[in-house]
């Protein structure tokens, strides 16, 4: 086990090293603004300032491998730049804020499983009954409507009919997890409910694929009852690609709270990158697309530890 | 037409959702005739008096604040949706075989740095990767469609290359090797083929995803020009600004949206379900109370032991 | 024949399942089937693919999922109850206890998530309600009694670190752990080697016999029934058209279909002149079966009008013995020309003189050895001499391929797929290699049509050197030397029309419109010189049974007019009657074109029978090799000799009455081949020198060649003489 985890941490070498590059690149095929965007809080600073200085202080003017490496040493010290609008440093930004898109994240994944096992699970052990089709048919409503609508809708009526409105003031959960939860629990169920439409269809097939494999014909003609079959032969079968499902899952689950966290004030990453691309701030966006990223890469290792812990076949290829 | 009747015949929701997209095509095509109040010089016409009025029957949907027809807005933001959803779709899936299949047949080293490539690419949300494009490319119809396009063809591309793989592992390209065919043969007369139903599955599968992405980039601000008419932009735009004097800006553009994705999502299963023989007839029961109640449904009484 | 108890334990009357595709259309699987099963006893149910024979066994048990299947009418009565009316509770209580079933694909029918203590615990949970630390015991002894080594460690490991064998015997432990009366065992051993499947079956009749269960074997191979069954009953299009007890069934055989079977299988025993008579035609299409005919009258000879508007009924024709067809007697001049017993000159009568001791280097010439050495001057078959026209020769051919692990693959080993195989063929003529998966035997092919970048070693095509053949000259090569490969289902595009399909080759070498031959009449040509109809040229293969995609397969070789043919397990995947079809075309097509074949597989009477010389392969090695007559009349190697015996002779009577060698373990994996002979882990006679030394592969006598330490020295100083 300890030497399937170490092989695939190594594995995961080449594909940061193509994150490091992709992320590079998408933000030097930005240059001219990234330059402007200093110039111009240089110049508002009263500090004059031209393209050339510009250029100079954010290392442009050196060759494009030149800056990579100087970037990635200075990303092995753990120096992510200084943002250009808010006087502090990349990491500290982000430092603050992730530890709150970790929660939403959190929260919303165990409220979809939450959601999505039991019912693909029904669904598949009632297949093609009256229920199995109206959960179904929810279940792809709640793919289809988008996340901000819903969350504007929830913004609005609330408001509107019983003058509610969700706190726009962060607490963390320490301090005071009723009024945390308060925050969180709105955005996190709207984003789980998209996320468990499209999982517990997902959970359907799954489950129904191995329910006509050969071995399932095995349990009955051993004289095993049919919940037993359902969860002891077929759910831990099932479960392999649900699991990495999850891992797929998870870069949508980001989107959404991208959108989520801006609409309900909530001081995460997600809410971060947008404001920084607003504002032109692409040392931030930098710095948060490089942790996003290596969140999902952690996230699909846990899946692929989890995946050899379900599957004994799963060997490394 | 063989796929049309079978649509129909054994997948009337799919074939519903079929129906649904046409009419938006529709929209979309017909929009200078059909909308009430329609564009001038490609600019929406504005009542300024009659802004933000609720629904009346002059105007059925109500208008915005600057005046202008929210029926009309959504008729033209139809045509955004449409034609952004279906060159996307199409420009999605080129990319996605065009990677997929090279990687594939040629293999190699060649396979092996680009699905790192690849690889690290799936590892940044795909949102955010659409918002830096933007945010590079500046707004537009056109930034948008390339924007969508590469990062969700890229992503595609893994489906694409592990099926055309299976294919390149199978019998028959085996024997056409051996029958001396070269890889540019085996590629257009064996791969494409054979992925062909993938490829629409996919073309079918993926255009209510793009169309909500498309909603989402509009309503983050990162997508067409604020003049064009967008649904994402109209909730943005109008809804949340006026959300409390004028509610109904924000509900109709979502039902619009919720709509074309919900129809594209049944077409889309639909076409997955004819297309994969695999999936056919569903998974029959072993117990036998099941059983009983299924003939009963199926046979309709016909047949049975009691 | 084992004495039977009378009474009966399983009593299926009246049998009826269909299936339902998604218009509603019937589908008559099994179609009103009655018989009945005594305690102890074996019955075997025999059918070619489509016949039924698999459903009717899970319609015992109900075990036919709706949709697309249903049970309709019928009884099956156990215990005085009939199963079909029960509710699921009281049939839950007898499947697994009292009726358990063993299935045809062990790699499938075990859960890859569970362990093998768990799922083979299970039945004795549930249904004995022992603890789960009593029902790991019980597992172990159970695995212990199937012969599986070290069952304790093995109760905690997963199906896939099972090898085939070990799988199928883990199933037959799981269906034998509440000593059930009545063991449904479906196709058991076909997805297994040859000498596994007797070590299988041995086991599964030893188990049975102690439990005094009866068993219900499902198979398409005859050699089975007729090694163990105690009655016999024979499938065709959903109906039993023949029952009767071994003998009747193979000697006395009544039914068209029976008699085809039985003529249509090769058997090792008889001299390979005796030819295989296929039955014409297809198997029968179920779905467009009327209820009101023989389900046979289409390839039947004997029909008459009668066959094809009323539906004969099993009649009592001898005692026990009875069969479903009008013209019955008019078999008979058919089953006259019967073999009733194989020649008695068979190899296991004689007593068997080249085991020798090493020591004796010098072996005296006593007067008996020289009166054996007359006898087999007089028995063997001398291979000819011309040497000359050889069309292909493989000289010390190795393929391995490396075994890399760890992160920077790292060579740790080599599979030596094929190592240091040497032969020729001459033109015209055929050489079989057979040998158990694993035996490297599929590599050689490949590496004679210039597929691998082979290892060590020289292959020569009419003189030229392929082995380092590249690009367009190898391309160029394919023209000469063609392949035809077992899966008749993935070897053709799903896509492509069968037209496209023949004339791939030709379009990819633009070849097309040699000769003045236009495409069309090309396909035509094919397709008649493979007994196709060209009307159908612009179909696509799923409309084809397995047959005749084999049948399309070979066109598409043949179109490109090669010299040379590879087959690779080509009628491996067929029944018998289309594979007697299919082996009878391949051999007239070589009389008719003068072509030249490698025919590789695992069924012995197959090879034997097309081939003129055959090669045994065991681990990437030749055991032996000789002109085919030898190989059953003479064989030298222990292995080979095993391997006879492990193939069971479709005729009880035969079969019943030879030796049985039958091998202990499977074959090593071809990483970490054993030191000196390949075979040593296995054989019986292994001594030390085995152990330490490798045999060199040695002409013993006329090109007869044997690679054992104890068949060399008696032979060679014979040969001196």
């Amino acid at each position: 086990m300890g030497k399937y985890i170490a092989k695939r941490l190594l594995l995961l070498i080449p594909a940061l090293i193509a994150v490091l590059i992709i992320v590079f690149a998408l933000m030097r095929m930005t240059p001219g603004s990234a330059v402007d965007a200093l110039v111009y809080k240089l110049t508002s600073a009263g500090i004059p300032a031209d393209r050339a200085s510009a250029e100079a202080m954010l290392g442009m003017d050196k060759p494009a491998v030149e800056q990579f490496f100087i970037w990635f040493g200075d990303l092995l010290r753990g120096d992510m730049g200084n943002s250009f609008f808010q006087s502090e440093s990349v990491w500290n930004i982000i430092k603050t804020r992730m530890p709150v898109t970790l929660e939403l994240g959190i929260m919303t994944l165990l409220i979809s499983l939450c959601i999505s096992i039991p019912c693909g699970l029904y669904c598949a052990a009632r297949q093609d009954s009256v229920s199995d089709y109206s959960i179904r048919v929810v279940g792809v409503v709640m793919m289809s409507v988008p996340v901000f609508w819903i969350a504007t809708l929830v913004l609005i009526y609330p408001a509107l009919w019983w003058q509610y409105a969700p706190p726009t003031h962060y607490i963390s959960f320490i301090e005071s997890p009723a009024e945390n939860l308060r925050m969180f629990l709105p955005p996190a169920i709207l984003g789980a409910l998209m996320q468990a439409g499209m999982e517990l269809r997902m959970v359907r097939t799954v489950v129904l694929e191995t329910m006509r494999q050969d071995y399932i014909r095995t349990a009955w003609a051993k004289g095993v009852g049919e919940r037993t079959i359902l969860f002891k032969h077929s759910l831990r079968n099932a479960m392999i690609p649900v699991v990495t499902g999850i891992g797929g899952a998870l870069s949508m689950m980001i989107g959404g709270s991208v959108i989520l966290e801006n609409m309900f004030n909530i001081p995460g990453m997600g809410a971060q990158v947008v404001n920084s691309l607003d504002n032109r701030d692409y040392p931030v966006v930098q710095g948060c697309v490089l942790i996003f990223a290596l969140f999902i890469m952690i996230v699909n290792l846990v899946v692929d530890i989890a995946y050899k812990w379900i599957d004994p076949r799963v060997e490394l290829k | 037409m063989n796929f049309l009747k079978t649509l129909f015949k054994k997948k009337p929701i799919g074939g519903a959702g079929l129906v649904i997209l046409v009419f938006f095509v529709i929209l979309a095509i017909a929009s200078d005739w059909i909308a009430p109040y329609p564009m001038v010089n490609g600019v929406m016409q504005s009542d300024v008096i009659n802004s933000l009025s609720p629904s009346t029957p002059e105007h059925l949907f109500g208008t915005d604040s600057l005046g202008r027809d929210v029926l009309s807005y959504m008729i033209y933001g139809a045509r955004t949706s449409v034609i952004l959803g279906i060159t996307c779709t199409v420009l999605t899936t080129i990319v996605s075989v065009v990677i997929g299949v090279s990687s594939a047949v040629i293999g190699g080293k060649f396979d092996l740095i680009l699905q790192r490539f690849v690889d690290g690419w799936t590892c940044i949300p795909g949102i955010l990767l659409l918002l830096i494009i933007m945010g590079m490319l500046g707004n537009g119809i056109l930034q948008l469609i390339f924007a969508i396009s590469i990062p969700m063809g890229i992503a595609g591309s893994r489906m694409i290359r592990s099926a055309a793989i299976s294919v390149k592992d199978s019998g028959y390209m085996k024997m056409s090797s051996i029958l001396g065919a070269p890889s540019w043969w085996k590629m257009i007369k064996h791969v494409v083929p054979n992925i062909m139903p993938l490829i629409l599955m996919g073309l079918a599968g993926s255009l209510g995803g793009i169309i909500l992405m498309e909603a989402s980039m509009n309503f983050l601000g990162y997508g067409v020009e604020p003049g064009t008419p967008s649904w994402g932009y109209l909730i943005t735009d109008q809804g949340r600004s006026y959300m409390y004097q004028a509610p109904w800006l924000a509900v109709y553009p979502g039902i619009a949206i919720s709509l074309m994705v919900f129809a594209s999502a049944m077409f889309g299963d639909a076409v997955r379900d004819i297309l994969d023989p695999r999936l056919k007839g569903g998974v029959g029961s072993y117990s036998s109370e099941k059983i009983e109640k299924q003939v009963a449904r199926m046979l309709g009484g016909r047949a049975l032991i009691k | 024949m084992t004495v039977i108890n009378t009474e009966t334990v399983l009593d299926v009357r009246h049998l009826k399942t269909s299936f339902y595709d998604d218009s509603g259309t019937e589908v008559r699987a099994v179609d009103d089937l009655s018989y009945s099963v005594h305690r102890g006893e074996c019955v075997a149910i025999i059918g070619e693919s489509g016949s039924g024979k698999t459903v009717e066994a899970l319609s015992v048990l109900r075990l036919i999922p709706f949709p697309p299947g249903y049970v309709k009418s019928g009884e099956v009565i156990y215990r005085g109850k009939d199963m079909l009316q029960m509710k699921d509770e009281e049939l839950k209580s007898l499947r697994g206890s009292s009726i358990s079933m063993i299935f045809q694909e062990p790699g499938t029918a075990l859960n890859p998530v569970m362990t093998i203590g768990d799922q083979i615990a299970e039945p004795l949970i549930y249904h004995k309600g022992m603890s789960r630390k009593d029902a790991y015991s019980r597992v172990a002894e159970l695995l212990e009694s199937v012969e599986i080594p070290n069952a304790k460690e093995r109760i905690k490991q997963y199906p896939h670190q099972f090898s085939g064998g070990m799988q199928q015997r883990a199933m037959i432990a799981m269906a034998m752990s509440c000593e059930p009366d009545i063991l449904i065992a479906d196709e058991p051993t076909t997805a297994l080697d040859v000498t596994v499947q007797a070590q299988v079956l041995e086991q599964l009749e030893a188990l049975r016999k102690k439990t005094d269960a009866a068993l219900i074997i499902i198979t398409h191979n005859l050699g089975i029934v007729a090694r163990y069954a105690d009655s016999v009953k024979i499938m065709y299009g959903g109906r039993i058209v023949e029952e009767g007890n071994p003998i009747d069934i193979f000697e006395h055989p009544h039914h068209p279909y029976t008699l085809g079977l039985v003529r249509a299988v090769p058997r090792l025993d008889l001299p390979r002149s005796h030819g295989l008579h296929p039955i014409k035609g297809e198997p029968v299409d179920m779905s467009k079966l009327p209820q009101d005919c023989c389900p046979f009258e289409k390839r039947c000879a004997y029909a008459t009008v009668e066959c094809g508007s009323v539906r004969p009924t099993l009649t009592e024709i001898a005692s026990g013995h009875f069969c479903a067809c009008f013209h019955e007697d008019m078999t008979e001049a058919e089953r006259a020309a019967l073999p009733k017993a194989a020649p008695k000159d068979v190899a296991f009568t004689r007593p068997e003189p080249h085991i020798g001791e090493l020591s004796a280097v010098e072996l005296p010439l006593g007067e008996d050895l020289s009166a054996i050495m007359h006898e087999r001057i007089a028995r063997q078959d001398p291979i000819p001499e011309t040497i000359n026209d050889n069309i292909l020769k493989v000289e010390q051919l190795k393929m391995w391929f490396p075994v890399t692990k760890g992160l920077f693959n790292r060579r740790v080993g080599w599979v030596k797929a094929v190592d240091d195989v040497s032969f020729s063929i001459q033109k015209g003529k055929t050489l079989g290699i057979v040998g158990e998966s694993g035996s490297g035997k599929s590599t050689v092919g490949h590496c004679l049509i210039g597929e691998y970048d082979i290892t060590a070693g020289n292959v020569m095509y009419n003189g030229q050197s392929i082995t380092k053949m590249k690009g367009g000259k190898l391309r160029r090569l394919r023209k000469e030397i063609q392949m035809v490969t077992q899966d008749p289902f993935s070897s053709l595009d799903p896509r492509m029309t069968i037209k496209d399909a023949i004339l791939e080759g030709v379009h990819v070498h633009g070849m097309s419109g040699k000769d003045g031959k236009s495409d069309e009449t090309l396909v035509r040509e094919m397709m008649e010189l493979v007994g196709l109809n060209p009307v159908f040229s612009t179909r696509f293969p799923h409309e084809f049974s397995g047959g005749q995609r084999q049948r399309i397969s070979i066109a598409r070789a043949l179109a490109l007019e090669p010299a040379f043919i590879v087959c690779d397990e080509v009628v491996s995947a067929l029944d018998v009657s289309i594979q007697a079809q299919i082996i009878g075309l391949l051999m007239d097509l070589q009389k008719e074109l003068g072509l030249t074949y490698v025919f590789i597989g695992h069924d012995l009477s197959v090879i034997r029978h097309i081939s003129d010389s055959v090669i045994v392969m065991y681990l990437g090695k030749v055991m032996e090799m000789t002109a085919s007559e030898n190989l059953y009349k003479d064989p030298l190697h222990p292995y080979t000799k095993a391997l006879i015996s492990a193939v069971p002779i479709p005729n009880p009577t035969v079969d019943r009455q030879r030796e049985r060698i039958l091998l202990t373990g499977e074959m090593p994996s071809p990483i970490n081949t054993p030191k000196g002979c390949n075979f040593c882990t296995r054989c019986r006679d292994a001594t030390d020198l085995c152990r330490e030394e490798e045999p060199v592969l040695k002409d013993v006598f006329n090109g007869h060649y044997v690679a054992c330490h104890y068949v060399k020295e008696m032979e060679t100083q014979w040969v001196n003489i």
